[in-house]
């Protein structure tokens, strides 16, 4: 649990160091879940072995989780450094909206989030409610900066078992990916997701600014100008 | 941004999507038409420019009501395409929209274009602020479900968010009982978790409470929005300390949670200890857990209504205990009834006296099983009782259960303890000897314990008259007529004839026997003394189980030390009605010993050997627990007197110099010798010529006193066995043990040095250091020999010389023992003297060892009957014997059968 940060977006792994003794698998049924998910995206079986010695060399530097997406550098600070990416299909608010349904049927399941546990009922229940919290295969995208023809390379295969690790400890991480932060996990009431929470937060700022809007018609009015200029940057 | 006029009419272009709707606004001088992201900053501040067109008005009045749409989250993608859209809207927000309209019309717009304006608005703000589109709908996906609350109330939230932050989030969770009478009448009661702020106990609400916010505002609990998140996480915790709490997070609002009677049980059996390690209290309604404790009785049956006098033999073995169990509601024990309400319930809520209680499922088992096999209380020994009654605590299927003495057993324990110190009883009548103060205290204790059927062990030193207080228990025994049967003394051999001197001299025409010998007996036996030795006791076991003894006392007790022994096996066997040990060695210091002889005098006090080892001796030996000490020395302390000579209350009562006949009997192989140089002697005296006459008395004298001696002394066997030839070895090996013991020293006289010889090796294959000093010891090796005594070198010396010579100073000697006579006071008393002089700061005892029916008790009784007579004719030693009559002498030498 050393890694939880509790944190919002973006989540930032620690780089780990060069691992020794038995690989480190995912301990975590949800962990595991998200394991088979994108092992199933593999062309070749073989890219799996190596892309597990890949995670477990050091050779990745810290890993960035934010909405949606999680990278992190390959060989960081030297001159073949590249950057690999996954990007994972954000859940839609109306997904988020029955989450959020399902969060609040049982009190427990916050205080289990926050414990580092995704407890199995609720994401059964979602899931029969149309919403599935670990990804499906299909729900994966990769980017590399590498010149592999086959996506995902190992580069992404490495971040996506160091991700397993990541998610195991914290799976608010693996809600990240699906786009929420843990704030917005907990207080769904507040945190209007993803573009209509975009859109609410600059609305409460452009109405609180209205309240002081100036009263001027705006000719030669510079006050009027900074305030047309200050609004429309929120839009 | 140039100029954009206000005055003059706005007209809203609708497109699809709706972002991409424009307004055009006109003036004097010119029309501007601006896209949405430039129509919205002029909209948002256009309601306060007082002269703005009516159109204008509208449109920024629709504007602002769009952003408060859109900040409370009230956002919905369109039925097709990709465009946002208010909405979905509530009851409240539909008529805000057409309220809205309605203020706002003006003369070319009537109300219904005024409300079409503002819907389009309202949508191209919407999609305008959401910068991206939508994603396509997916097929299937469910609709938004409808928000419960308006858009003011949300954004009257949102708003107050700031104000919830500053409030206090950092919170514990406890739990409170609540019991209405309906579920306390199922058998049920319910919990209801409570948060408290951590800086602040007192700051207590519901955790449900933390719920209710949602409806508007922080709420009137005062806690932060993620005090919820931080309570349920407590409560998680206090899920996993006690699982049953899961009921309470698979809750919606974790409101409360009714608890079944088996979960009840489990919350009083496990869940407050594991609640109360992670620190979640448990509030308990006032009333609900009054305390119902345990009162472990232990008394007499049928105890309270004997009177005093049946106080008699308490203890003894027809005594009935019981021992009862029972809860109390306060001071106030529960009926039988009651009880059995306990027993039977099926939930730890009782109804008791009208009251509801939650009872420890522990408890009503206990009751259970208190009411299941003894209704009237569990039957126990009189000893199992008796050490409840002194150590308060009583061991119940293996459990150590604290218990408190009933009336007639608590009034039995105050008589035991204060036994040792009551005022003295006076001296019984028949006593021909004034006790001494300690004395009396000794015999009263005896009595006071023997009189509740209870034995005991009187462990003084040496010398100050064990034997006496026991004949004064005898006689007082009879005198309150407590006695129905004679009084066995077992003890060693050689203290068989002491024993019977010590009755005769101090409780005249008090019957005594001899069980002892070939000819022993004990047809006849009424009452009175019936002395016999271990060894006898051994083998007659049976004989002596026969009678019906009033009272058996095992004389060095130490005899008996070892429980396993056959001596100590049989002497179990002879019942009686009380029993008293009587010891000089301080057997306190060995636990083992100590039970073996207090289970003897009170049978069961201190348990079986092996509990009493598990119990007291092993927690004791290995000194981790003072404790324990402690309550073994309130158990034991009643029965065991020990004074010694040096206590301050016992010294000053002691003559300063002590005499004692120490009477022992002949060994065979001595009576044999002893009466065939009698036989020979007197026939060859009796032939003899004046002359040769005296000196045939004096060998004949010798001899025999040699013969009195030891076998081996007479036979001149130096390297002669020792052991088992001569009680005055054994009675010397008694004394020794007991001096020994009590740290003391002694000077052991003997006219013979070869006798000297013979205890200075008896002594040395017993370990034990002797100096010896005889006439042939050069004069600076005595001062050495003296030198090493005083200091504590070695605690018996053997001395063989006539007493004057030097001026020996042995005041380290607290005993002196005379092993053979001098047949001179006057010799005597200077031996003696030598411990008894200046200096001396300790009482001596003087131990003169006499063989009975010979010519040492002989001469020793005409000393005592006419010492002035004696003194003259005896002032030469044995040479004045030479000058008796032929007749008078073979009266003295002959052997005397011994009493009986």
């Amino acid at each position: 649990m050393g890694d939880r940060q509790l944190g919002g977006d973006p989540m930032i792994f620690a780089r780990r160091g060069r691992a020794r003794g038995p690989s480190a698998r995912s301990t975590t049924w949800w962990g595991k879940a998200w394991v088979r998910s994108f092992e199933e995206t593999v062309i070749e079986p073989n890219d799996l072995i190596t892309a597990r010695g890949l995670a477990r060399s050091g050779r990745l530097g810290a890993v960035m989780v934010i909405s949606g997406m999680a990278s992190a550098v390959l060989d960081p600070g030297s001159p073949s450094a590249l950057i690999a990416q996954v990007k994972v299909r954000r859940l839609t608010d109306a997904q988020w909206e029955t989450f959020a349904v399902e969060v609040a049927r049982e009190s427990g399941n916050l205080a289990a989030l926050e414990a580092g546990e995704l407890p199995t009922d609720l994401v059964e229940h979602a899931d029969e409610a149309g919403v599935e919290v670990v990804p499906g295969p299909g729900d994966l995208d990769s980017a590399c900066e590498c010149d592999a023809w086959a996506q995902p390379c190992l580069h992404v295969l490495a971040l996506c078992y160091q991700l397993a690790w990541h998610i195991d400890a914290d799976p608010y991480a693996l809600l990240l990916l699906r786009g929420r932060t843990r704030e917005q996990v907990q207080d769904p009431g507040t945190a209007i997701s993803g573009e209509a929470g975009d859109a609410a937060a600059r609305a409460a700022t452009i109405l609180a600014m209205a309240d002081d809007a100036p009263t001027g018609h705006g000719l030669a009015d510079t006050a009027v100008a900074a305030y047309d200029d200050e609004v429309g940057r929120l839009l | 941004m140039s100029f954009v006029p206000l005055q003059g009419p706005a007209t809203l272009y609708l497109a699809d999507p709706p972002r991409d709707s424009e307004v055009e606004f006109s003036g004097p001088q010119r029309v501007v038409r601006l896209p949405m992201r430039g129509a919205i900053p002029v909209l948002t501040r256009a309601l306060r420019v007082g002269d703005a067109h009516a159109s204008v008005t509208l449109l920024s009045a629709a504007t602002m009501l769009a952003m408060k749409f859109v900040a409370a989250g009230s956002l919905s993608r369109a039925e097709a395409g990709t465009a946002w859209q208010v909405g979905p809207l509530t009851h409240e927000d539909e008529d805000r929209v057409r309220q809205l309209a309605l203020a706002r019309t003006y003369d070319e717009v009537d109300a219904e274009q005024a409300e079409d304006l503002v819907r389009g608005l309202l949508d191209a703000v919407a999609d305008t602020m959401t910068r991206q589109p939508a994603q396509a709908v997916a097929a299937g996906a469910p609709p938004s479900t409808a928000p419960r609350t308006t858009v003011a109330e949300r954004l009257n939230e949102r708003l107050a968010d700031r104000v919830m932050d500053d409030l206090p989030a950092e919170v514990y969770v406890s739990l409170r009982v609540e019991a209405p009478e309906e579920e306390l009448a199922a058998g049920t009661l319910s919990v209801v978790p409570q948060v408290h702020e951590v800086d602040l106990a007192t700051h207590v609400s519901d955790l449900a409470e933390l719920w209710s916010a949602d409806d508007g505002g922080p709420g009137s609990h005062g806690f932060g929005r993620k005090a919820r998140v931080n309570a349920t996480v407590a409560l998680r915790r206090a899920a996993a300390a006690w699982p049953v709490l899961d009921g309470l997070l698979r809750r919606r609002v974790p409101d409360r949670l009714v608890l079944s009677a088996d979960e009840l049980a489990d919350l009083l059996e496990v869940g407050l200890e594991a609640l109360a390690e992670i620190g979640v209290e448990v509030y308990w309604p006032r009333g609900l857990r009054q305390e119902l404790t345990p009162q472990a009785r232990v008394e007499a049956r049928g105890g309270g209504d004997r009177e005093e006098p049946l106080m008699t033999g308490l203890f003894g073995p027809d005594a009935l205990f019981a021992f009862d169990w029972r809860l109390a509601l306060g001071n106030d024990p529960l009926t039988d009834d009651e009880m059995a309400t306990l027993a039977a319930a099926s939930t730890p809520v009782i109804k008791l006296r009208n009251n509801w209680m939650v009872i420890d499922p522990a408890l009503a088992r206990r009751a259970k099983v208190a009411m299941g096999k003894h209704r009237d209380g569990k039957p126990i020994a009189p000893a199992v009782a008796l050490r409840a009654a002194l150590t308060g605590s009583i061991d119940v299927d293996g459990a150590t259960v604290e218990v408190h003495p009933g009336a007639t057993l608590e009034k039995a324990r105050a008589k035991v303890v204060d036994a040792a110190t009551v005022s003295p009883l006076e001296s019984p009548g028949g006593l021909d000897a004034t006790l001494r103060d300690y004395q009396r205290q000794g015999f009263t204790w005896l009595a006071e314990l023997t009189g509740i059927g209870l034995g005991a062990c009187l462990a003084d030193d040496m010398g100050l008259g064990k034997t006496i207080t026991v004949i004064a228990l005898h006689l007082h025994r009879r005198e309150r007529g407590l006695a129905s049967g004679p009084t066995l003394v077992v003890c060693p051999a050689s203290l068989l004839g002491n024993w019977e001197r010590e009755v005769r001299r101090f409780a005249p025409g008090v019957p005594t026997r001899r069980f002892h010998g070939a000819d022993r007996d004990l047809t006849g036996i009424g009452d009175g003394f019936v002395f016999t030795t271990y060894g006898t006791m051994r083998v007659d076991h049976e004989a002596l189980a026969a009678v019906s003894w009033d009272l058996v006392v095992a004389d060095e007790a130490q005899h008996i030390k070892n429980a396993t022994s056959s001596t100590a096996r049989n002497l179990r066997l002879i019942g009686s009605r009380c029993r008293v040990a009587l010891t000089g060695t301080p057997v306190e210091n060995n636990l083992t010993e100590l039970w073996a002889i207090l289970d003897w005098a009170t049978p069961g006090l201190l348990g079986s050997r092996n509990a009493f080892r598990k119990v007291w001796a092993a927690p004791i030996e290995s000194g981790v627990d003072a404790a324990v000490a402690r309550q073994f020395a309130q158990l034991v302390e009643p029965f065991l007197l020990r004074r010694r000579k040096s206590d301050p209350g016992i010294a000053p009562e002691l003559p300063p110099k002590t005499e004692t006949d120490q009477v022992v009997g002949l060994t065979q192989e001595q009576v044999v010798l002893y009466e065939a140089l009698v036989r020979e002697s007197m026939e060859r005296i009796e032939a003899a010529d004046e002359d040769a006459r005296r000196g045939l008395v004096l060998a004949l004298l010798t001899g025999l006193k040699q013969i009195c001696n030891h076998p081996a002394h007479y036979l001149r066997q130096p390297n002669g066995r020792i052991k088992g030839r001569s009680e005055k070895i054994d009675l010397l090996d008694e004394l020794l043990g007991t001096i020994l013991a009590e740290d003391g020293a002694v000077l052991l006289f003997t006219q013979y040095v070869a006798m000297a010889r013979l205890l200075e090796r008896h002594l040395a294959a017993a370990n034990v250091p002797t100096l010896f000093l005889h006439g042939g010891t050069p004069i600076r090796q005595r001062e050495q020999l003296v030198d090493a005594f005083q200091s504590g070198q070695a605690p018996v010396f053997l001395l063989s010389l006539k007493a004057g010579g030097t001026g020996l100073n042995l005041t380290r000697a607290d005993h002196v023992i005379h092993v053979d006579r001098w047949w001179n006071p006057a010799v005597e008393d200077q031996a003696t003297d030598r411990a008894y002089r200046i200096g001396q700061t300790r009482p001596v005892q003087v131990h003169k060892l006499i063989t009975e029916g010979t010519i040492e008790q002989k001469i020793g009784e005409l000393l005592t009957r006419k010492r002035g007579l004696a003194e003259s004719v005896l002032g030469n030693g044995d040479v004045a014997l030479t000058e008796l009559s032929n007749d008078e002498l073979r009266d003295l030498v002959a052997l005397r059968a011994p009493h009986g």
